[in-house]
């Protein structure tokens, strides 16, 4: 059997794939033949590989997603309240004009009203999104660049409700010789518990650059961050 | 039932980003995606059933969404965007931070083609049969497993380099 055959094999059984028949011959050959035996935990140390690699991969969405779809809930929610009139007034239209010509006309335009509010809610949500990936931006670089650490600052968009407060926590420089900060995002709905802890460091024409951003497990050990190509 | 949703929806992001970052490869289009999805799902959310998983459904639009994508823009554009995106955020694959924490494993898993990440995902990650990761996939159970076989072939090959250094 090719190696390949042989992976597709131990794969679908390490997926509990096979039939009762097909398993318990395989199982027999994986205690007759070392390979085989070695192959088969091979593949499932890529599996283990695999769960660890995506599990430092689930990292919380980014705030301004979660604050959009909030948003998009209400904004559909209010469409509805306003829509149950709509929807009234063409209950009470349709008997009284009893015509079906009306009826199609009617059906055709109440379709299209449904489909021009789902396009509204897509282009606000989008609009609001960009607004607010704009705000944190900006926020980022004024605190980081102008406040002290341990001062709060807060920012609020008019436009979408949006909200964060920045804390820069520390500031050192880096061996590469650049300005680095530590600081704490706390959202809109978050606290000060949940809120992801992040590094940025000052690029040579004064951009603050985020380096990383810790979002969940606090309790895990720091990983190592560079900028610059040196190690902070 | 939007109150319930919503929440659901929201608990899912971190997931819903992880499945677009296996489509997708970077996280700026992993972001990109992600908020498409959710555009798409609220708009949409009347055909979604309740009582079925939301996570499948949510799965199934980023999916297909990735897919239009791709049709729309072509594999040459869309590599060629992808090319782009890599230049002008270093925070992505080429930065020094990502290469040390990636190992040999991590360098692999971005270089396996975007099919074959997805679905190891789907099933050696998140526990998806393989008839459910075929729906969500559009693609046929046997599909799924070849995907998955070739997936963990490689990922062992990558084991392989990294205990014999």
């Amino acid at each position: 059997m090719s190696e390949s055959a042989t992976d597709d094999l131990l794969s679908a059984y390490l997926d509990g794939q096979l039939g009762d028949t097909e398993r318990g011959r395989l199982e027999l050959r994986i205690t007759k033949e070392p390979d085989l035996a070695r192959r088969l935990e091979t593949l499932r140390a890529a599996d283990g590989a695999a769960r660890d690699w995506f599990a430092g991969a689930l990292t919380d969405a980014p705030p301004a997603t979660a604050a959009c779809v909030r948003r998009g809930f209400r904004r559909r929610r209010n469409q509805h309240r306003d829509g149950a009139g709509f929807a009234g007034f063409n209950r009470w239209l349709a008997p009284v004009a009893a015509v079906a010509a009306v009826i199609v006309i009617g059906l055709i335009g109440f379709n299209y009203e449904v489909e021009r509010r789902v396009d509204n809610v897509v282009a606000q949500m989008r609009s609001e999104r960009t607004a607010d990936l704009k705000l944190l931006a900006n926020a980022m670089q004024e605190v980081l660049e102008t406040r002290e650490s341990g001062t709060p600052v807060s920012y609020r968009s008019d436009q979408t409700g949006f909200s964060v407060t920045i804390v820069p926590q520390r500031t050192w420089r880096s061996q590469s010789g650049h300005w680095c900060r530590q600081f704490s995002e706390i959202f809109v709905d978050g606290t000060a518990e949940d809120a992801p802890v992040s590094v940025a460091c000052r690029d040579s024409q004064g951009h603050w650059r985020r380096v990383r951003t810790e979002l969940r497990n606090p309790s895990a050990p720091p990983l190592p961050v560079e900028f610059g190509g040196t190690r902070l | 039932m939007d109150d319930g949703v919503e929440t659901e929806m929201i608990a899912l992001l971190p997931r819903v980003r992880r499945f677009a970052f296996s489509l997708t490869g970077s996280w700026p289009d992993a972001d990109d995606l992600l908020q498409a999805t959710c555009e798409r799902a609220i708009s949409r959310i009347g055909q979604w059933e309740p009582g079925t998983r939301l996570d499948s459904w949510m799965y199934r639009i980023a999916q297909n969404l990735h897919r239009n994508e791709l049709r729309q823009q072509g594999r040459r554009n869309a590599h060629l965007r992808l090319a782009a995106n890599d230049d002008v955020d270093t925070a992505a694959a080429n930065s020094p931070i990502d290469r040390i924490e990636l190992g040999e494993v991590g360098a692999m898993m971005q270089r396996l083609p975007s099919d074959q990440r997805t679905v190891l995902l789907l099933v050696a990650v998140e526990g998806v049969g393989y008839q459910d990761a075929a729906d969500i996939l559009g693609v046929s159970p046997g599909t799924v497993a070849s995907r998955l076989s070739r997936a963990r072939s490689a990922l062992a090959v990558a084991l392989n380099g990294e205990t014999d250094v």
